[in-house]
C-alpha cells in the first residue's frame, strides 16, 4: 500500500534550512510517546534513572534521587513494569477511505512536485497528538476510530493553494498538521469523517524566505520548526524570542493556529505581538491583509480570525514575524520563598511594577520538592557539605519550612547593563517578600528540565503512573485560591474515584501579565489498585474534568495557549456565550461552507456528537 | 431506661462523673491545625513583614493562624469590602469611627482561658442536672476526620486517676507551659492527608437547633471535651444585656448581631465580612442556629437565617475557599431548660428581658432534673457535592435556553472584594434554599422521642379537659398509645424519619415510667389513685393555660413525623359518614399541605399546584394497615374498628386545624400590615376568650399559631384568599365547629 511520490528537490527559497525533522517523522521521533528515539528515561543496570542519548544536558547522566522520588512519593513498584507494544500493529489500523477521482487528479496535477504516502506508519503518526489518552492508546495497541487516509507534504504556499482547490472540487477532509505536538486532540480526526482524510503536514515548508532587517521582520514559511528558526536566525544574529516548552518540535503554523506563548513574552511577546502578517488558504482562497503596517484600525482584525482557528478555516502558509537582534547578556537566576503565597505576591508586585525579567516562573512547594529529585549525580562531599549548610541557614535561620517554601526562577536578557539592572531590581522587590536569591545554576536547571518534564511521562507511563498538565489564566487576585482549591479538587475527585495512592497534584505559575498570570497545573496518579474493573484513563478523565470544572468555578480560563481542540468543546459555549460560539459558526460557515477543514475543533457541533467522539475514544 | 448504647453513644456525664471537673477543665487542649509554638521570633517577623506590605494579594501567612480576636478584628476593618462601602456610602470620616463601634460591638473574644472557666462551670452544672448526655460517636468520628485526626475509638484520655497534688501541677503545667509540645509533625507528615492537611484546613459550619438557651454553651463544651476548635457562635444582640455573662459568651466565641440590617450598607458590609473572614482563613468553625430563633414551640422552624447562610455560601461560590462543609446537630432535651418561659411567652405573657436577676432566678433550676440530652451530629453536608449535584439535576430538568438580553453577571466576572446583598444568581439562591431545608430536615430527622411526649400525646387527644377524666390517664394507657404511633406505624414512620430514636424503659415497665415522667416534670404531673398520672391543675386560668401549653410542646416535637401521612386520615375522618373519592381525597391532603406550611416542616416548602409524591404511599399505606378501606370505583372510608386509633393519631391536626379556624373567624381586627403587631392584636383579641379547658383554644391564643395561620394567608394570597380557606376548613369540621361556637 505504501504509495510514495516522488518530490522534486529543487527548492526556490532564498534560505536553505537543515531541517531537524525528516519526512517521515518515525525515523527520527518516538511513534509512541514523546520526542526524539534516542533520548529517554530508563532504569539502569545500577537499578537507578538514567538519561539516554546525548541530546540534552541531562542526557548520559544518572538522576540517583528520582527513582526514590516516584517509589516513595507515588508508591511507584518496579515489579508494575508495564512497557509499551514495540510496533504499532496492523491490525488496528483502519483501512483507508480512498477518493480515487480525487486521487487520479491529484497525481496527474500535484504528482510529481508534491510528495504524499498512505504508508500505514505515516498515517498512525498524522492521527494523534501527546494528550495521556492518545499516548496510552498507541503504547497499549489500542485502534484509532479514524486515521487520515493520506498524507501530503506540499512545500509552498501555492502547493497548498492546489491541494485545497482539489480537495474543494473532490469534497475531501483536509486537517493541518504542524509539529504534531496538540495537547487537545486537534489532531483526531472525526470518527463520523465519511469522506477521505488527507493530512497536510506543513513540515517541509520549512524556509526563512526574507530577512527585513530595516524593519526587524522576517517572512517565513508556516511549516519552521522553533528550534530550526531560532537556529537559522541566530546565524544571522537574530531570534524571534518566541520560546514555547515544545520549541523543539512545534511549528510557526501552528503557534498561529493555537495562539501560543512563549516563556519569554515578557520581551519578545505573544504570537499575537510577533505576528506582523499572514496568509491563509481557505476553502475560497486565500486571505490576507494587504498591509505591513504596525497597527491598523480597519475592523476587527482579520489576523485575530485566523489566530486560534485550530484548523478549522484554513491552512496558515507563510508568517511575517518580528525578529529582534540576539540579546547581548543572557542571565538565569532562581529565588526561594518561605511560602507559595509570598511568591505569588512578589510576582505580582514584580508585574504592577512592569519589571518582569523574560521569563519569571515560580514553582509550587510540590514541584520545588520534586526539583530536588531531578539533581543529577550525588556531589562530592564538599559539596554536599555547603548544600546541607545552606538548608540549614534556610530552614533554621530563616525560619522556612520545608514543606512550604517555593521556588521562582528567573531569566534576564538584554544588553548588560539592562540584564544587570533588572536583575537587582527584581531581588529588591524579592526581599520585601522575604524572598533569598538562590543562584543562577539552580534556574539554569529549572529551564533545562522544561524540556525533560514531557519525556518524564514516558517513565512514569512504564511504572504505571499516568500524568498530565494542563493551563488556565486568571486575575491576580484569584491565583492564590485558583491554585488551591484545583490541587486540592485533583486529590478529593480521585479520592472519589477509588485512586489508593495519593496523587502527585502540583502547580507553577508560568507568565505574568498586567491584569493576571497564566498557572500551569501538573497532575501525576499512580493507578495500581484502583477500584475493581476501573479504567485508568477513564478516571484520570474525569478528573480532568472535574479539575477544569474547578478551574472555571475558580475565574479561570477554558486554557492560555492550549487551544480548544475537540477536548474542550464542551465548555466553550460556557467560555464565549452563545452568541460568541454563534459568530465563530457563522465565520466558519462563510469560508468554509462544504467543512473542507474537517477537523471539528473549537465549535461544538451538538451535545450528541461531542458525547459519541468522548464514547469513541 | 436508655436505649443509647455505648457502641453508638458516648455519654459525658458518666464519664465526668468519675474523674475531677477541675483536672478536665485543665486538661491539654490544642488547636488540631495549627501550633501556635511555631510561631518562632524568626517566623514572626516574617508575619509581620509580610503584613506591613499592602499587598492586594492579601498575603495571609499560615503561621499568623488562628488568629486573635483583634487580628480578626483589624482584618475586617482592613478589607477592601470595607473600603469600598464606605466610600460609595460617601460619609468616609464618620464610616470607619462606626465601623469600628460595629464590629466592637459584634466581634467575639474567643479564647481558652474562659473556655476552660465556662468548661469548669458548667460541668459541674451538667454532672447536677442531667442524668446522660449521650453523643453519637460516628458524628465525632465525622469530625475527626475533618480534622486528620485518629478517630475515637477510645474515649479521649481524662485523667481518671486519683487527684495528687503532683498531678494537679502537672495539668496545669501542662496548660500554660509553652514549651512543651505535643503535636509531633513527623508522624502527621507520614499521613496521605497529609497533603491535604497543608493545602487547606476544613471550613466547618455546626448548625443546631435551638431550643434553649443552653444551646449556646452546649456545643462549646463538647468542642472543648473533645479537643476539637470552638466555634464562633452568632448570637442575637438581645443578649448583650447579660453583662457579665455576656461577656463570658462573647470570650466563648459568641459574636453579637442585630436582629435586622438588611437596610445597613455599612453594617451588612461589615457582618458580611467578619463572617467571611472566618471562613477564607479556615482558623475557627462557625456556629449558628439556621433557625433563626428559639422555638418555643418545641416544633422545628422554617429555616429562614439566610443572610448568614448566604454569607457563608457566597465563599464558595466566589471560591475563596474550596468547599463547605455543614454539619447539621440535633440537640434533644428531655427537659427543656425554660419550658415554663416558653409556655408563658407562647400566651402571649411577656418573657423576661435578658437580665442578671432572671439568672439568679434561673439558678433554682438547678436543683431540679432535667433528664436526658441527646446531641446527635449527623453526617457532614459537603457544599461542593451538593451544588454539583443540583446543578446536574436542573440541568436535567429544563432544556432552557438563556436569555440573551437578561444575563446574569457569572461569579467569574464579579469583583469579589465588594460586598452585594443581591449577588446570587438565581440557581445559586434556588440552592441555597434547598440546602438550608435538607440542613432543617436533617435535624428533625434525628429527633428523640421523649416519653413525655407519648404522654403529651395521650393527654391531649380529647380537646377538651375540664372533667378530671380528661385530665389524667392510666400508665398502661401510655404503652398502648406508644404502640399504637410508634411502634404499629413503623413502616410509615421510616419513610419520613428513619432516624428517630425512642427512649423509652425496657420493655414498657411501667414503674420506671412512672416515676420518670413524675420526677422530672413534677410541674406538670402528679399521682393519683393508683397508676394515674394526672395534670397539676390549678384552677388559675393562665396557670392551666400554661400546662396544657407545656404539654401541646412536648407532643409537637414529634409531629412532624405524622403530618403529611395523618392529613389523609383526617380527611377520611372528618368526612367519615360517606366515602370520599381518591381526587377529593388529594384536594384535601393538599389543602391540608398548604394549610400547615408554615406550622410544619416537610422536605420542600410547599409550592402551588404542587403534587406530592408521597401521597399514593401513604394512601397505600394506610389501607395495608386496614385503617381505610377501599371500595371499587376508587372511594375510600375508614374502617370504624380502628377509630379509636385514627382518632388519637389525627387528633393533634384536627386541633391545629380548629384552632386555625378559630383564628380565621376573627372578624377583620386591623388594617395592620405589620405582621407581629397584627399577631399581637390577635393574640389579645383571642385571649378575652381563653378558655383553660380548651386545647384549641389554647392552641389559637398561641403567638406562634397566629403568626403561622397569618403567614399562611399571605403566602397564598395569590391562589387562595381568606374567606376560600375559612370556607373549607368549616365545610370540613362544619357540624362541630358551629357547635364548638355556640360554646365560646
Amino acid at each position: 500500500m505504501a504509495t510514495e511520490g516522488k518530490g522534486d528537490t529543487a527548492t526556490t527559497a532564498t534560505t536553505t534550512t537543515s531541517p531537524t525533522i525528516p519526512l517521515h517523522r518515525q525515523e527520527l521521533l518516538k511513534w509512541q510517546g514523546w520526542g526524539y528515539r534516542d533520548s529517554r528515561f530508563f532504569i539502569n543496570s545500577n537499578g537507578l534513572i538514567e538519561f539516554s542519548g546525548s541530546r540534552y544536558l541531562l542526557s548520559g547522566h544518572v538522576l540517583p534521587r528520582l527513582k526514590d522520588w516516584m517509589f516513595s512519593k507515588l508508591n511507584a513498584s518496579i515489579d508494575n513494569y508495564s512497557p509499551s507494544v514495540q510496533e504499532p500493529n496492523p491490525d488496528y489500523i483502519q483501512e483507508p477511505i480512498l477518493n480515487n477521482s480525487f486521487i487520479t487528479d491529484f497525481q496527474s496535477t500535484l504528482g510529481s512536485t508534491v510528495q504524499y504516502s498512505a504508508d500505514m506508519n505515516d498515517r498512525l503518526f498524522h492521527g494523534h497528538g501527546h494528550t495521556l489518552e492518545e499516548i496510552w492508546k498507541l503504547r497499549n495497541g489500542g485502534k484509532f476510530e479514524r486515521l487520515p487516509d493520506w498524507v501530503v507534504w506540499p512545500r509552498s504556499h501555492s502547493d497548498v493553494e492546489k491541494i485545497v482547490r482539489l480537495a474543494v472540487k473532490h469534497n475531501i477532509c483536509l486537517i493541518p498538521f504542524g509539529g504534531g505536538t496538540s495537547v487537545t486532540w486537534a489532531l483526531l480526526c472525526p470518527t463520523n469523517e465519511k469522506r477521505m482524510i488527507v493530512s497536510v503536514d506543513t513540515s517541509q515548508m520549512n524556509k526563512i524566505l526574507y530577512l527585513d532587517e530595516k524593519n526587524l521582520t522576517a517572512r517565513i514559511q508556516s511549516g519552521i520548526i522553533g528550534q530550526d528558526l531560532e537556529r537559522e536566525l541566530a546565524k544571522k544574529g537574530y531570534c524571534t524570542g518566541h520560546e514555547p516548552d515544545s520549541m523543539e518540535f512545534s511549528s510557526l503554523g501552528g503557534w498561529v493556529a493555537t495562539r501560543a506563548s512563549g516563556m519569554k513574552k515578557n520581551v519578545y511577546g505573544n504570537i499575537e505581538d510577533l505576528v506582523v502578517h499572514v496568509t491563509m488558504v481557505t476553502a475560497k482562497g486565500t486571505i490576507e491583509k494587504s498591509c505591513l503596517g504596525p497597527r491598523q484600525s480597519i475592523g476587527p482584525d482579520i489576523n485575530h480570525v485566523i489566530m486560534g482557528s485550530e484548523g478549522t478555516l484554513g491552512i496558515v502558509t507563510e508568517v511575517t514575524m518580528k525578529i529582534r537582534p540576539l540579546p547581548a547578556s543572557k542571565k538565569y537566576g532562581s529565588i526561594v520563598f518561605p511560602d507559595f503565597e509570598s511568591g505569588v505576591a512578589c510576582l505580582r508586585e514584580v508585574a504592577r511594577l512592569r519589571s518582569a525579567p523574560a521569563s519569571i516562573r515560580l514553582l509550587d512547594n510540590e514541584q520545588f520538592l520534586f526539583g530536588q529529585a531531578l539533581s543529577t549525580d550525588n556531589k562530592g562531599m564538599l559539596h554536599s557539605l555547603v548544600d546541607n549548610m545552606k538548608k540549614l541557614y534556610i530552614t533554621k535561620i530563616k525560619g522556612f519550612d520545608i514543606n512550604r517554601m517555593c521556588a521562582a526562577t528567573l531569566l534576564f536578557e538584554g544588553t548588560t547593563n539592562e540584564v544587570n539592572q533588572r536583575e537587582k531590581f527584581v531581588y529588591d522587590i524579592a526581599q520585601k517578600y522575604n524572598g533569598m536569591p538562590a543562584g543562577e545554576e539552580n534556574g539554569l536547571k529549572g529551564y533545562t528540565l522544561t524540556f525533560m518534564i514531557a519525556y518524564l511521562r514516558d517513565i512514569g507511563l512504564d511504572y504505571r503512573i499516568v500524568a498530565e498538565s494542563f493551563e488556565t489564566s486568571v486575575p491576580w487576585d484569584r491565583v492564590i485560591d485558583l491554585c488551591r482549591n484545583v490541587k486540592k479538587r485533583i486529590i478529593t475527585e480521585c479520592e472519589k474515584q477509588g485512586v489508593k495512592h495519593p496523587p502527585f497534584s502540583s502547580c507553577r505559575v508560568t507568565q505574568t501579565y498586567d491584569a493576571g498570570a497564566c498557572v500551569y497545573f501538573y497532575f501525576v496518579m499512580n493507578y495500581n489498585d484502583i477500584r475493581q474493573g476501573g479504567d485508568p484513563v477513564h478516571i484520570y478523565e474525569l478528573v480532568e474534568e472535574a479539575a477544569r470544572d474547578e478551574v472555571l468555578a475558580n475565574g479561570g480560563s477554558l486554557s492560555h495557549h492550549h487551544g480548544v481542540g475537540k477536548i474542550r468543546t464542551k465548555w466553550i459555549k460556557q467560555a464565549v456565550s452563545d452568541l460568541g460560539v454563534g459568530t465563530m459558526k457563522s465565520i466558519k460557515e462563510y469560508l468554509d461552507p462544504d467543512n473542507i477543514f474537517g477537523s471539528k475543533n473549537l465549535i461544538p457541533e451538538s451535545d450528541e456528537v461531542n458525547e459519541h467522539l468522548k464514547a469513541k475514544l | 431506661m436508655s436505649v443509647f448504647n455505648s457502641l453508638e453513644y458516648d455519654d459525658l456525664i458518666s464519664r465526668h462523673r468519675q474523674s475531677s471537673d477541675i483536672l478536665w477543665a485543665l486538661k491539654y487542649w490544642h488547636h488540631p491545625l495549627f501550633d501556635i509554638k511555631e510561631q518562632s521570633i524568626k517566623s514572626t517577623k516574617l508575619i509581620n513583614k509580610n503584613t506591613q506590605i499592602s499587598s492586594i494579594i492579601t498575603p495571609v501567612h499560615y503561621k499568623t493562624l488562628p488568629r486573635n480576636s483583634e487580628q480578626i478584628k483589624s482584618d475586617v476593618l482592613n478589607s477592601l469590602a470595607l473600603k469600598y462601602t464606605i466610600e460609595t456610602l460617601d460619609n468616609e470620616a464618620n464610616g470607619y469611627e462606626q465601623a469600628k463601634a460595629i464590629i466592637h460591638e459584634m466581634s467575639h473574644r474567643l479564647n481558652i482561658r474562659s473556655a476552660r472557666f465556662l468548661a469548669f462551670v458548667f460541668s459541674k452544672i451538667f454532672n447536677q442536672v442531667y442524668e446522660n448526655i449521650y453523643i453519637n460517636r460516628r458524628g465525632m468520628d465525622n469530625i475527626y476526620q475533618l480534622y486528620s485526626l485518629t478517630p475515637i475509638n477510645t474515649s479521649p484520655t481524662i485523667p481518671s486517676s486519683p487527684i495528687t497534688i503532683s498531678s494537679t501541677l502537672f495539668a496545669i503545667l501542662n496548660t500554660f507551659s509553652r514549651s512543651s509540645s505535643s503535636i509531633n509533625s513527623d508522624t502527621n507528615l507520614s499521613s496521605p492527608l497529609t497533603t491535604k492537611h497543608y493545602l487547606t484546613s476544613p471550613r466547618i459550619i455546626y448548625l443546631p437547633t435551638h431550643r434553649s438557651y443552653m444551646d449556646f454553651i452546649v456545643l462549646t463544651y463538647v468542642c472543648f471535651e473533645y479537643n476539637i476548635p470552638m466555634p464562633c457562635i452568632a448570637a442575637a444582640q438581645d443578649f448583650l444585656g447579660l453583662g457579665l455573662l455576656a461577656n463570658l459568651l462573647r470570650n466563648c466565641g459568641a459574636f453579637f448581631i442585630r436582629r435586622s440590617f438588611r437596610s445597613d450598607q455599612l453594617y451588612w458590609t461589615i457582618f458580611d465580612e467578619y463572617v467571611k473572614t472566618h471562613l477564607v482563613h479556615g482558623d475557627y468553625p462557625l456556629e449558628f442556629f439556621i433557625e433563626g430563633a428559639r422555638s418555643r414551640t418545641l416544633k422545628t422552624l422554617l429555616p429562614v437565617r439566610q443572610g448568614m447562610l448566604k454569607s457563608c455560601l457566597e465563599c464558595y461560590f466566589r471560591r475563596q475557599i474550596d468547599n463547605l462543609i455543614l454539619i447539621p446537630i440535633t440537640i434533644n432535651y428531655e427537659k427543656v431548660l425554660e419550658d415554663n418561659l416558653h409556655a408563658n411567652e407562647l400566651l402571649g405573657i411577656p418573657k423576661p428581658k435578658e437580665s442578671k436577676s432572671g439568672l439568679l432566678k434561673a439558678t433554682q433550676i438547678l436543683k431540679k432534673s432535667f433528664g436526658t440530652m441527646n446531641i446527635h451530629f449527623s453526617d457532614p453536608i459537603y457544599v461542593h457535592d451538593a451544588y454539583e449535584s443540583f446543578k446536574k439535576q436542573e440541568e436535567n430538568k429544563s432544556n432552557n435556553h438563556s436569555d440573551t438580553f437578561n444575563r446574569s453577571v457569572p461569579r467569574s466576572l464579579q469583583p469579589r472584594f465588594i460586598c452585594q446583598q443581591d449577588a446570587f444568581t438565581v440557581s445559586e439562591q434556588k440552592f441555597s434554599d434547598e440546602i438550608s431545608y435538607r440542613v432543617v430536615n436533617e435535624q428533625q430527622r434525628r429527633t428523640v422521642i421523649y416519653p413525655i411526649t407519648i404522654a403529651a400525646y395521650s393527654l391531649l387527644k380529647s380537646p377538651i379537659v375540664t372533667t378530671s377524666k380528661d385530665r389524667s390517664i392510666l400508665i398502661e394507657q401510655l404503652v398502648i398509645d406508644k404502640n399504637i404511633l410508634f411502634t404499629e406505624n413503623t413502616n410509615i414512620l421510616e419513610h419520613f424519619s428513619s432516624q428517630y430514636q425512642i427512649s423509652w424503659p425496657v420493655e414498657n415497665d411501667k414503674i420506671i415510667l412512672k416515676d420518670r415522667l413524675l420526677s422530672i416534670y413534677s410541674d406538670v404531673f402528679e399521682m393519683t389513685r393508683n397508676n394515674f398520672l394526672t395534670l397539676k391543675m390549678s384552677g388559675d386560668r393562665l396557670a392551666d393555660a400554661s400546662i396544657l401549653m407545656k404539654l401541646i410542646m412536648y407532643r409537637n416535637t414529634c409531629l412532624h413525623i405524622f403530618a403529611k401521612p395523618a392529613y389523609i386520615l383526617l380527611a377520611c375522618q372528618v368526612n367519615s359518614q360517606f366515602p370520599i373519592s381518591y381526587e377529593q381525597l388529594k384536594t384535601y391532603y393538599h389543602f391540608f399541605v398548604h394549610l400547615f406550611a408554615y406550622e410544619f416542616v416537610y422536605d420542600q416548602f410547599p409550592m402551588d399546584n404542587m403534587n406530592d409524591i408521597y401521597f399514593d404511599k401513604y394512601l397505600s399505606y394506610w389501607i395495608t394497615m386496614n385503617y381505610l378501606i377501599p371500595s371499587d370505583n376508587s372511594t375510600y372510608q375508614i374502617n370504624s374498628n380502628f377509630l379509636q386509633q385514627i382518632s388519637l393519631i389525627t387528633s393533634p391536626f384536627e386541633q391545629y386545624a380548629r384552632a386555625y379556624l378559630l383564628i380565621y373567624e376573627q372578624e377583620n381586627l386591623s388594617s395592620e400590615k405589620n405582621l407581629s403587631i397584627l399577631i399581637k392584636i390577635y393574640q389579645k383579641a383571642l385571649l378575652t376568650k381563653l378558655d383553660p379547658n380548651n386545647i384549641i383554644s389554647i392552641l389559637a391564643s398561641s403567638s406562634n399559631v397566629i403568626s403561622n395561620a397569618l403567614r399562611t394567608l399571605n403566602f397564598t394570597t395569590k391562589s387562595k384568599i381568606l374567606s376560600e380557606l375559612r370556607h373549607m376548613l368549616t365545610k370540613i369540621f362544619q357540624p362541630k365547629s358551629t357547635h364548638l361556637r355556640a360554646k365560646l
